[in-house]
């Protein structure tokens, strides 16, 4: 039973492609590919899965060496931008004459801008839109204890 | 030989032009550019090492990541490469004042040393010149 019997009987499968990205609806093509073409030598792809019938370890390997998966930069540089929220928590004690309010105007604004456009874009990506949002809200903060601090340094010198 | 409006068609209508996220989201991260470029004269105490040091780091990753995403993005590509400029000057700007803050603080810390040492001789004197004295 080779895989071009296989691909021969489920030739009316919704997509028409054997790779793991598939979405085969015929179930008896999903459990054939998973278990008797997984190690095919002709398909060095696992064969019809989706992920409703992929055991952890394949969408492990699915997820290594998915061409956005951590081998790349398109995993690692959306991944450190964390690193700005992260990097605005550990300043969150931080005396609030030595924010630069520059700095965090730009913050937020990214913040604000780039979760909207994470929404607009095909396919939605919902990791970026968190990684912005939640810089929008530190940097967001990090602006209201500059300017709630320059206001009050502010009234002092107005009322003297 | 292409005419400037022939290239502004081009600009308008390209896969990362002005009608697309691939444009403006870099747009907005070119602020993080200003916002250094803003804090250069500044006093160095205002340069948060945290925010800088991971700017840098993040500079880095993203010019790579517009290097190799498809559609290439030139933009984004010049974004990071001036705001990893600016953000190690900033960085730099940062270690040398905080080292001499640190050079300041043992010398101050010497100097206290010092004029306690010398308090504590002058009341050994103080307390000897009196038995002395009896």
């Amino acid at each position: 039973y080779t895989f071009d019997a296989f691909a021969q009987q489920h030739a009316n499968c919704s997509t028409g492609r054997y790779d793991i990205f598939c979405s085969c609806p015929c179930s008896e093509a999903n459990a054939l590919a998973r278990y008797a073409f997984r190690d095919s030598p002709t398909h060095p792809t696992l064969g019809c899965l989706t992920p409703n019938n992929m055991t952890i370890g394949q969408k492990l390997k699915a997820f290594w060496n998915h061409p956005a998966g951590p081998k790349t930069i398109h995993f690692w540089a959306p991944t450190f931008k964390w690193g700005i929220s992260l990097a605005n928590i550990a300043d969150i004690n931080r005396p609030a004459d030595k924010i630069s309010l520059p700095q965090q105007c730009a913050i937020t604004a990214t913040g604000v801008i780039w979760s909207r456009y994470s929404t607009q874009i095909t396919p939605v990506n919902y990791n970026l839109l968190a990684v912005n949002a939640f810089m929008a809200l530190t940097g967001g903060y990090q602006l209201f204890r500059k300017i709630s601090y320059d206001m009050a340094q502010q009234t002092p010198a107005a009322t003297a | 030989m292409a005419s400037v409006s022939a290239k502004l068609l081009q600009f308008w209508n390209s896969p990362t032009g002005p009608k697309t996220t691939h444009f403006w989201g870099p747009v907005a991260n070119w602020g993080f550019v200003l916002a250094g470029l803003a804090d250069m004269r500044k006093d160095p105490e205002y340069i948060s090492p945290n925010m800088t040091g991971v700017m840098c780091v993040y500079s880095v990753l993203f010019m790579r990541f517009a290097w190799e995403v498809k559609p290439r993005n030139y933009l984004l590509l010049a974004c990071h490469a001036s705001n990893e400029a600016v953000q190690l000057y900033q960085l730099s700007r940062w270690y040398g004042w905080s080292s001499s803050q640190q050079q300041q603080q043992q010398q101050a810390g010497g100097n206290k040393e010092a004029a306690a040492g010398v308090k504590v001789e002058e009341v050994k004197r103080v307390e000897a010149a009196p038995s002395k004295a009896a």
